[in-house]
């Protein structure tokens, strides 16, 4: 069975541009959190978001098709660090794509006007007007036609996609895989939705650190945009091209839910089992692993259950956890990737990033470790990256070194 | 190695409804067409479970392929294919006030609960919404994992409200599939259909005019390059 290896990596999130600002800034733990500049809520509504900064350096990123220019860089970022070239790869019949979207930002008149005359495959794009989801995919997979795979579980969507493409190559049904997840769907509409469901972040008076994992005062998630994309390779196609793998997927485990529709598994007992079938596939043991970038939203009822899942596998030798949300917020179908690209950062610089806005552990959250303090420095052999998510969808993937 | 997909598959069209942009913003779609395409959905997969024969070992794999095109408020679980149950899950999903963010998510999650009712775990699951290609991305990810041992058994489910671009805009309907691996000396039917290359939505056609021809039928199924 070929080894599913990783080659190259991008990045767009609230921290900025390309994967060295977003890591550097996850390892400095400077937040990309702040108030929600783009769209116009509702009094009652959230106001902190993780938006992304205008590329000229002035405010943010709104246009309504900014979803395709976050994915079309990260992904180009990606294909140039693994050495590819786009076309190329569209024309390899041995080639795939497998990225998780749920799709475009639903200012409806403004996205009208910005797809008005725009065809992709010789389809008007306002008709995605009426299928924001179909469209990004559109958008994002067309070149590869049915050798393409839109994911849309909900907030485990990019790792799933991630582990997707891990299914692919180890199958022998294909040597490269284009994987990751994007979303920018802050909007007025889900910013609403998710702010009546009580899942959103109630700290608007201090927006840089409302993003909380663990903390005491975790208080609910910050929504945030932005891509992040990986290329998946097989050995094969890798030494065929005197490629170098910056990390090994190694494994990876999905289990779901069907006690609650938003709330995790009691005990965290089935986000256990996500991460011991990832553990498993890896043929990896517990020893192996030297880190653990959670989902840790920073609502109370992930944080607690994940580290009771996280207890359930690791016992009391559970290795430092941390998440990258504090810095990043919630990138929904991006969040993920963004975070099995964190891991592949953190396996190839031997650093671990800390959980921004941790002063104080919660003390339901059961864990020993959770790096607060700055990031920490030494070898990293092998790393979990966990992406739950509505709909009882729970992925854990396994990273090591290559 | 080859996969033999059964198509123990329930099709249905109906409810015509118009649609325009401006009733495609949440909280204004029409109920009732959603509805049948819900229950429609759910009915699909759970023939699908009735008609399984005990699994054991790993378990089976659920794909999904629809769109997140159809938002509703409102499900009509009263119809008779769902028992008390179904109805709490179904009521504790709408209390949630998701219906209008997450219409696949949901239909999807009751999916999940009804192979756990039936005490089937699933190992894999995933749902695909790639416009023209998602049915074709869930039977592919079911075979694959069939074929790789991953899981015993996949159930591909495709929905499809609103018709995308490939069904009439007034067709609802849904199609659900069985995969089981078989080994090489596997015969095909007469019925046998290539899918190796074949884009979407042929497949669902496909099955709509084999399901209709009297059931039963099977598809033998070959992956690019012949690895499944």
């Amino acid at each position: 069975m070929t080894k599913a290896l990783i080659t190259g990596v991008g990045a767009v999130c609230p921290l900025g541009w390309g994967i060295d600002k977003c890591w550097d800034d996850t390892v400095a733990g400077r937040s990309g959190t702040a108030r929600l500049e783009i769209v116009e809520v509702g009094a009652d509504d959230c106001k902190v978001a993780g938006q992304v900064p205008a590329r000229n350096g002035t405010g943010y990123e709104s246009s309504p098709l900014r979803l395709l220019d976050f994915y079309r860089f990260a992904e180009t970022e990606a294909l140039a660090q693994a050495g590819l070239e786009r076309e190329s790869v569209v024309r390899n019949p041995r080639a795939r794509a497998a990225v998780a979207s749920h799709g475009f930002a639903w200012k409806i008149d403004e996205f009208t006007a910005a797809c008005r005359g725009k065809t992709v495959n010789g389809i008007d794009l306002s008709e995605y007007v009426r299928r924001p989801q179909e469209g990004a995919h559109e958008g994002i997979g067309a070149d590869f036609s049915e050798r393409y795979s839109g994911i849309t579980t909900a907030c485990s969507a990019g790792g799933v996609a991630v582990l997707e493409a891990g299914e692919i190559v180890r199958s022998g049904l294909a040597d490269i895989v284009i994987t990751g997840g994007v979303d920018a769907n802050i909007n007025e509409v889900i910013v609403a939705i998710h702010s009546r469901m009580g899942v959103l972040t109630r700290h608007n008076s201090t927006p840089e650190s409302a993003s909380r994992p663990f903390d005491v005062t975790h208080a609910g998630f910050v929504i945030a945009e932005g891509a992040a994309v990986l290329v998946v390779e097989s050995e094969r196609s890798v030494e065929a091209r005197g490629a170098q793998p910056i990390a090994e997927l190694a494994g990876w485990g999905t289990a779901v839910s069907t006690a609650h529709l938003t709330a995790g598994s009691e005990g965290g007992e089935i986000q256990a089992l996500a991460m011991q079938r990832a553990l498993d596939s890896g043929g990896a043991s517990v020893d192996d692993i030297d880190y653990i970038n959670m989902h840790g939203t920073s609502t109370e009822d992930n944080d607690i259950s994940e580290s009771e899942g996280v207890r359930k596998v690791f016992g009391k030798t559970a290795p430092p956890v941390s998440s990258t949300k504090g810095v990043t917020g919630h990138l929904l179908g991006g969040a993920g990737a963004l975070e099995a690209v964190f891991g592949v950062m953190a396996i190839h610089t031997s650093t671990l990033p800390p959980t921004a806005n941790l002063n104080e552990v919660d003390p339901r959250c059961s864990l020993d470790d959770y790096i607060a303090d700055g990031a920490r420095h030494g070898p990293c052999r092998g790393m979990l990256t966990n992406s739950f998510g509505l709909a009882g969808s729970n992925a854990s993937l396994l990273l090591r070194q290559p | 190695m080859r996969a033999i997909v059964s198509t123990s598959a329930k099709i249905g069209f109906g409810s015509p409804y118009e649609l325009n942009h401006r009733e495609l913003v949440p909280f204004r779609h029409d109920r009732r067409c959603v509805a049948d395409f819900e229950v429609l959905t759910l009915a699909c997969f759970k023939q699908l479970l009735g008609e399984t024969e005990e699994i054991s070992g790993r378990g089976c794999g659920l794909y999904f392929a629809g769109a997140k095109d159809t938002l509703q408020l409102d499900v009509d679980f009263s119809n008779e294919l769902f028992d008390a149950d179904d109805r709490v899950n179904a009521l504790t999903t709408m209390a949630e006030g998701l219906n209008p963010l997450l219409p696949l998510n949901k239909l999807y999650n009751i999916g999940l609960y009804l192979a756990a009712k039936e005490g089937i775990e699933c190992w894999r699951h995933c749902q695909y919404t790639n416009h023209k290609h998602a049915d074709y991305s869930a039977l592919a990810a079911a075979v694959r994992d069939v074929c790789s041992g991953t899981v015993e058994v996949g159930f591909a489910v495709f929905a499809r409200a609103s018709g995308g671009f490939e069904l009439p805009q007034e067709s609802i309907g849904a199609v659900g599939v069985r995969v089981v691996a078989c080994n090489e000396a596997g015969d095909r039917t007469s019925d046998a259909v290539e899918l190796s290359a074949r884009p979407q939505p042929e497949l669902l056609l496909e099955l709509q005019r084999l399901h209709a021809d009297g059931g039963g039928a099977e598809l033998a199924v070959e992956l690019p390059d012949g690895t499944c």
